[in-house]
């Protein structure tokens, strides 16, 4: 639980919060490149942290976000004409560049300098990786890019998966440190090893009637969790007995929580995977989904059908799904009782999206009762508060104040002697 | 951007502080086969726990966290907390 003021400072984004504020110091992944695929394209319309903006590529294909609204007298910039090199408003023709230049007020007279004292509200944008990334915090104050192992690899082997939230961004973050809710609400999905499978190894993917099923060596729903704090975050360990040599050996998984909203948990073997759970406001979130290859071309099809959105199947064309709280979220209580799945929910991302968006637009921790199986969760919470209040006294946010591995993050899983320390899987060299 | 002022709200005690506190100590006892049933604070984290689970108080149920009752020790510092 949190006190209500603790459950405020955590949750609130706008540019008046305090939480608002510090998460403004940090690149945020706002947009895939392919939402903007042309130069000179239709300009897209994002909300980030409370903050309505448009984004475009211009004639040389850099990005722009600017706020939508036109410095002008407030209309949509979404409406504007996107040519030479700008947004042109299509209500009195002022014309604003990527970097907030006002590059003519047409309406004005010959003798105006009118545009040259005026700039328009504009971020700082990067494109990497297949995303486009935007910090919104003070000029000239731009901390280290986070480039995570994915973000310097061909186009062909990362997949990235969109979706948008309708809950605030902390619940939809808890979802993917919380390493026990996976022996439930995912027990369908990520099956123990069994006779049938057992020679595959863990980590690998086993076909079962047509369902692609993920496996692990062991049916322990009691894991033991141990917790290490780090520069940027921390990492932690879910501990099982496994199915075979539990007297010699356990079962390990590791998973990084990396300020802000960044969650690296275990992949599959030659692959890595991340989420980050990016607030579009106090009661919405876009969560991403890396999934990648190191090797080989990923195939993006069986990663959409996996994770349950297919866009325009399970997606709508905002990135939602289609299901919502007015049909339970699509729950089909035939293939619970059938026992072909636990929770009813089709694909495994759309399972946590459910419980997140089930919980409320923004959950009121007054009123929750955490388990010591909670314990990343509540250290989350813990160090987000802790960064914020060293904030607001004028130190950098935690894991902007000394530089950071990205690169060499990965959540792992492994078994290991039993007497061995839980940091030998996975731990950064 | 708006100037960073000291914010009041610091002031109060932090209930997620004690919370992973108490969390890493009932894990300590369990690996000493121990099992403790009571969470010590001080007066005034006592009260914000409280204030944040009127409900349950309201309903007459005795205060818990993480499971452990919770009970004042005025010997103990703002963010100090036992369990046993």
């Amino acid at each position: 639980m949190l006190t209500r003021e603790e459950n405020d400072l955590l949750c609130r984004v706008g540019s008046d919060q305090p939480m608002g504020q510090m998460l403004r110091r940090y690149w945020l992944p706002a947009m895939m490149s392919t939402e903007l695929p042309e130069r000179d394209g239709a300009p897209k319309r994002l909300r980030l942290l409370g903050e309505d903006l448009v984004a475009f590529r211009d004639s040389n294909g850099t990005v722009g976000i600017l706020d939508e609204n036109c410095p002008h007298r407030g209309a949509s910039l979404v409406l504007a004409r996107n040519e030479d090199c700008a947004l042109r408003c299509v209500y009195h023709g002022w014309k604003i560049a990527a970097d907030g230049t006002v590059l003519e007020t047409p309406a004005e007279p010959e003798e105006s300098d009118f545009s040259t004292r005026l700039k328009a509200i504009a971020y700082v944008v990067r494109e990497q990786g297949g995303v486009i990334w935007v910090y919104m915090g003070p000029p000239g104050q731009e901390p280290q890019f986070p480039s995570f192992a994915w973000t310097d690899l061909p186009a062909s082997h990362v997949s990235i998966i969109k979706v948008e939230n309708q809950c605030n961004w902390v619940q939809a973050l808890e979802g993917v440190i919380d390493s026990a809710h996976i022996s439930f609400l995912h027990s369908s999905e990520i099956a123990p090893v069994t006779s049938e499978n057992s020679a595959l190894g863990d980590g690998n993917t086993y076909q079962k009637g047509g369902e692609v099923v993920l496996h692990a060596p062991s049916r322990d729903r009691r894991p033991r969790f141990e917790v290490e704090d780090t520069s940027y975050g921390f990492w932690y360990s879910a501990i099982r007995r496994p199915i075979v040599n539990e007297d010699t050996t356990k079962y390990v998984r590791t998973t990084h929580f990396v300020a802000p909203f960044w969650g690296l948990f275990p992949p599959p073997r030659g692959t890595g995977n991340m989420q980050a759970f990016v607030p579009i406001d106090d009661t919405h979130t876009i969560f991403f989904y890396f999934q990648y290859q190191f090797e080989t071309p990923v195939d993006r099809e069986w990663m959409q059908k996996i994770a349950g959105t297919v866009p325009g199947v399970q997606l709508d064309e905002g990135f939602r799904i289609r299901h919502g709280r007015q049909d339970n979220w699509g729950q089909n209580r035939d293939i619970m009782r059938g026992g072909r799945s636990f929770s009813g929910i089709d694909g495994i991302n759309v399972q946590d999206f459910v419980m997140q968006e089930s919980m409320g637009p923004m959950y009121d921790r007054t009123k929750e009762h955490l388990g010591v199986s909670d314990v990343a969760v509540i250290r989350m919470r813990r160090v987000m508060l802790d960064s914020l209040r060293r904030f607001q006294q004028g130190e950098p946010p935690i894991g902007l104040a000394e530089p950071v591995p990205y690169g060499k993050l990965s959540g792992s899983d492994g078994l290991i002697p039993i007497e061995s320390p839980w940091q030998m899987v996975g731990a950064v060299r | 951007m708006p100037s960073l002022q000291p914010d009041t709200r610091w002031q109060a005690p932090s209930v997620a502080r004690a919370l992973d506190e108490a969390r890493a100590r009932i894990s300590d006892a369990w690996d000493r086969d121990e099992r403790p049933q009571y969470l010590l604070c001080n007066t005034d984290l006592y009260e914000a726990v409280a204030t944040s689970k009127r409900r349950e108080t309201d309903a007459g149920r005795p205060l818990r966290l993480l499971g452990l009752l919770v009970v004042r020790e005025p010997r103990l510092g703002a963010s100090e907390i036992e369990v046993r």
